[in-house]
């Protein structure tokens, strides 16, 4: 089996299995060679880009071990363990742990676990075994290992195999010195790399969050009522945290990942900063129904990614802090209604200082304080209800500036009794939109019946003209 | 408004009605054994905490007369009907008292598609300070807004464009009302059908009065019919609304049921 891709030329192989390999194909090879060597092999494109998507979930899933995950090159993926190996017992079992799942998910794994991730690379590729984990220092560890464990150029490689030195062994003989005047600056800095005396840190595919509250479950879980309670023994255990360092979350992330190589995502919004247990875990609860869990989660972290100041509520006496259930407060109201609609969705209507109808009103936060926009022209008549946008109707109408007489809108021709007007209102020229726009004449018109329109004139007229009459709003 | 009892020809509730104490003969009188009586099947229709709660009358005494606590219930649901732009004007009047009644809570407003004109409301008393829109798109979603801001109490009224309701449904909203002790308003509905709405309102805009100008639009009017009341009375009347004192006055009633076909002739 083999997958083939096109390059320079010709359709060549790009990588092989076992098997394949063990009869001398080799990657790089023609695919009409490799026929000629092994005539029924079965071929398939390969897919790069689907192959770095799915790389980048199985980062995501292994999470679960470490926040610090990022993906290495094509093949593989870097972690930094420090201070988690404890959780999983000990180096040895972490190996273990992820070489059983990593089987179960159907994947061939070779990984090791190292001081530096120089020696931890060349390990995982080179070493003998499968899994790894380097007892003694790196310098004993890396000395057997090919030279190309050091993530050399293979130029470099080919260089030091025809001058003999094909193991690092070789390489820590000679002093650094000559290293650089031979070969560059490139071979001294990998080796001092892999010998841990260089500093490599791992910056991860995510961002850290500061608070973290993770929690694992010895058996999946995947109904909605577990993963409800799992939520709120994290945010007791986030918002302590949080209190502890007087700060409030603006938002938070569940993470949950899965027994089958999933990871499942949630987050939600607080328009004030809070470490309300209760509150915040309401939140979650909202969201929690569309959740498809699938096997089961068997770990679950919630993170507090925005936070900000929040100064300890003083308590009154015989008060107890509105917490779970009960609402204290017009932002909770406002943090459920806006995470279950979106938060764009809950807003309050403020004054933008425009002569335009359709641009008078802008949308701020509900919770922000009454700025200075001030307020609509009391004075002006403006309608209750504004269409999405102005409909054309046809209107009969006195040149050169009287009202309709009679217009027709929605198939309906409406007869005008009464009228006033018109309020000119001219185009924004010194915006970009407003240029090529022409001056409104707004008439409100009430027909026989009562109903009132606002309606407006596109332009002047002209000789050789006849503007176009729109209805733009409904009065009350 | 002080609170007016109950009228008498109003039946007695069918629940469990406790016998009055027995007390001995001149300690008390029989009027106010009755008062006494009448709270208490007050305190039992409505969830304590809202016996007493002022209603909200419209300063009209045409209109608060035909409304059993002279004015409307503050903690219950009420329906408006009729055409789109009255309707949505008299919910803006009832918003813009309420928010005159009461310094707490903003008004909180349901769309369902975007059409709410806030420049247009402000005329009407209903400050966009104080008006909060949610925009909640599908009529489930309305709905679960509108049950979650009255059930908190947070809000000062709570209006929502969610169509017609069957009775399941506006009998939540009422509960969720009386527990929350917020007035709700419901637009949209064709003012049909069982409903658990303590009052339905249909609003259509009516030729307005006399103007100043030659031909121009004078102050506007509307018919307002009360269909259905409970404990009250249904009643129609044709209101108008002045711009410059920002009150609206009654300018005819116009009889109890439907309207009668509007006769008068236009002015030219």
């Amino acid at each position: 089996m083999a997958l083939t891709r096109s390059a320079e030329g010709a359709e060549r192989l790009a990588h092989v299995n076992p098997a394949a390999a063990a009869l001398g194909l080799r990657p790089g090879m023609t695919l009409a060679d490799a026929r000629a060597l092994l005539p029924d092999l079965a071929t398939a494109p390969a897919t790069p880009e689907a192959d770095a998507r799915s790389l980048q979930r199985l980062a995501d899933w292994c999470g679960r071990y470490s926040p610090w995950v990022a993906v290495d090159g094509a093949d593989g993926i870097r972690f930094d363990i420090t201070g988690a190996s404890h959780l999983f017992g000990g180096e040895r079992a972490l190996l273990a742990d992820l070489g059983t799942r990593f089987d179960r998910f159907g994947l061939t794994a070779r990984m090791a676990i190292a001081d530096g991730l120089g020696a931890a690379w060349g390990l995982a590729r080179f070493a003998p075994a499968a899994r790894t984990v380097a007892e003694a220092p790196a310098r004993k560890v890396l000395a057997p290992l090919p030279a190309a464990a050091l993530r050399l150029a293979p130029e470099t490689v080919d260089g030091l195999a025809a001058l003999g030195l094909t193991q690092v062994a070789h390489l820590l003989a000679i002093p650094p010195t000559e290293l650089a005047r031979r070969f560059g600056r490139e071979l001294t800095e990998r080796l001092a790399q892999a010998l841990g005396q260089a500093a490599e840190p791992i910056s991860p595919d995510r961002p850290v969050p500061w608070f973290l509250a993770r929690m694992s479950f010895p058996e999946p879980i995947a109904a909605a009522s577990d993963i409800a309670a799992a939520v709120e023994r994290l945010t007791d255990e986030l918002c302590a945290d949080l209190a502890a360092e007087e700060k409030g979350a603006r938002r938070l992330e569940l993470v949950l990942y899965l027994a089958d190589g999933g990871v499942r995502r949630l987050a939600v919004g607080c328009s004030r900063p809070s470490r309300a247990p209760g509150h915040l875990a309401r939140l979650f609860r909202e969201k929690l129904s569309g959740l498809e869990a699938g096997f089961g989660a068997d770990v679950a972290t919630l993170a507090a990614p925005v936070v900000e100041p929040l100064a300890a509520a003083q308590l009154g006496l015989g008060r107890i802090e509105a917490e779970a259930g009960e609402d204290g407060d017009l932002g909770l109201l406002i943090d459920r209604l806006g995470n279950r609609l979106g938060l764009e969705n809950v807003v309050r209507p403020a004054a933008r200082r425009s002569h335009l109808p359709e641009r008078a009103v802008r949308v701020v936060a509900p919770l922000a304080p009454a700025g200075d926009g001030g307020l609509w022209d009391p004075e002006l008549p403006r309608p209750v209800s504004l269409l999405p946008a102005p409909e054309l109707v046809e209107a009969v109408a006195e040149v050169p500036d009287g009202p309709p007489v009679q217009f027709r809108w929605r198939g309906v021709t409406h007869r005008v009794a009464r009228a006033d007007g018109p309020e000119r209102i001219a185009p924004e020229w010194w915006r970009a939109e407003g240029r090529g726009r022409r001056v409104r004449d707004y008439y409100r018109l009430e027909d026989g019946a009562g109903a009132r329109f606002w309606v407006y004139r596109d332009g002047l007229y002209a000789p050789g003209e006849s503007p176009r009459w729109y209805l733009h709003g409904l009065f009350a | 408004m002080s609170v007016v009892p109950l009228p008498s020809r109003r039946p007695p509730s069918p629940a469990v009605v406790a016998p009055p104490r027995v007390v001995p003969a001149g300690r008390r009188s029989k009027a106010g054994l009755l008062a006494a009586l009448r709270r208490k099947i007050e305190a039992m229709e409505r969830p304590t905490g809202q016996v007493g709660a002022p209603a909200l009358g419209f300063g009209l005494v045409e209109i608060d007369d035909a409304l059993p606590e002279g004015g409307l219930r503050p903690a219950a649901l009420h329906e408006i009907g009729g055409a789109a732009g009255p309707a949505l004007a008299f919910a803006a009047l009832i918003a813009g008292r309420r928010l005159g009644q009461t310094a707490a809570g903003p008004v909180l407003w349901c769309t369902a598609r975007a059409g709410l004109y806030p420049p247009g409301l402000t005329a009407f008393g209903l400050v966009p300070e104080r008006l909060l829109l949610v925009c909640a798109g599908a009529r489930r979603r309305t709905l679960w807004a509108m049950e979650e801001t009255l059930a908190s109490g947070r809000a000062a009224l709570v209006v929502g464009e969610a169509g017609r309701l069957g009775l399941t449904e506006s009998r939540r909203l009422q509960l969720a009302a009386e527990n929350g002790g917020t007035p709700a308003l419901l637009l949209g509905g064709e003012g049909q059908g069982a409903s658990a709405a303590v009052t339905r309102w249909r609003v259509q805009s009516a030729p307005s009065g006399p103007a100043a100008g030659y031909r121009g639009v004078g102050r506007i009017r509307f018919r307002l019919e009360l269909t259905r009341c409970r404990g009250g009375r249904p009643g129609a009347w044709l209101v108008e609304w002045d711009d410059a004192t920002h009150t609206f006055t009654v300018a005819a009633i116009l009889g109890d049921g439907p309207a009668l076909p509007e006769a008068e002739a236009v002015g030219a």
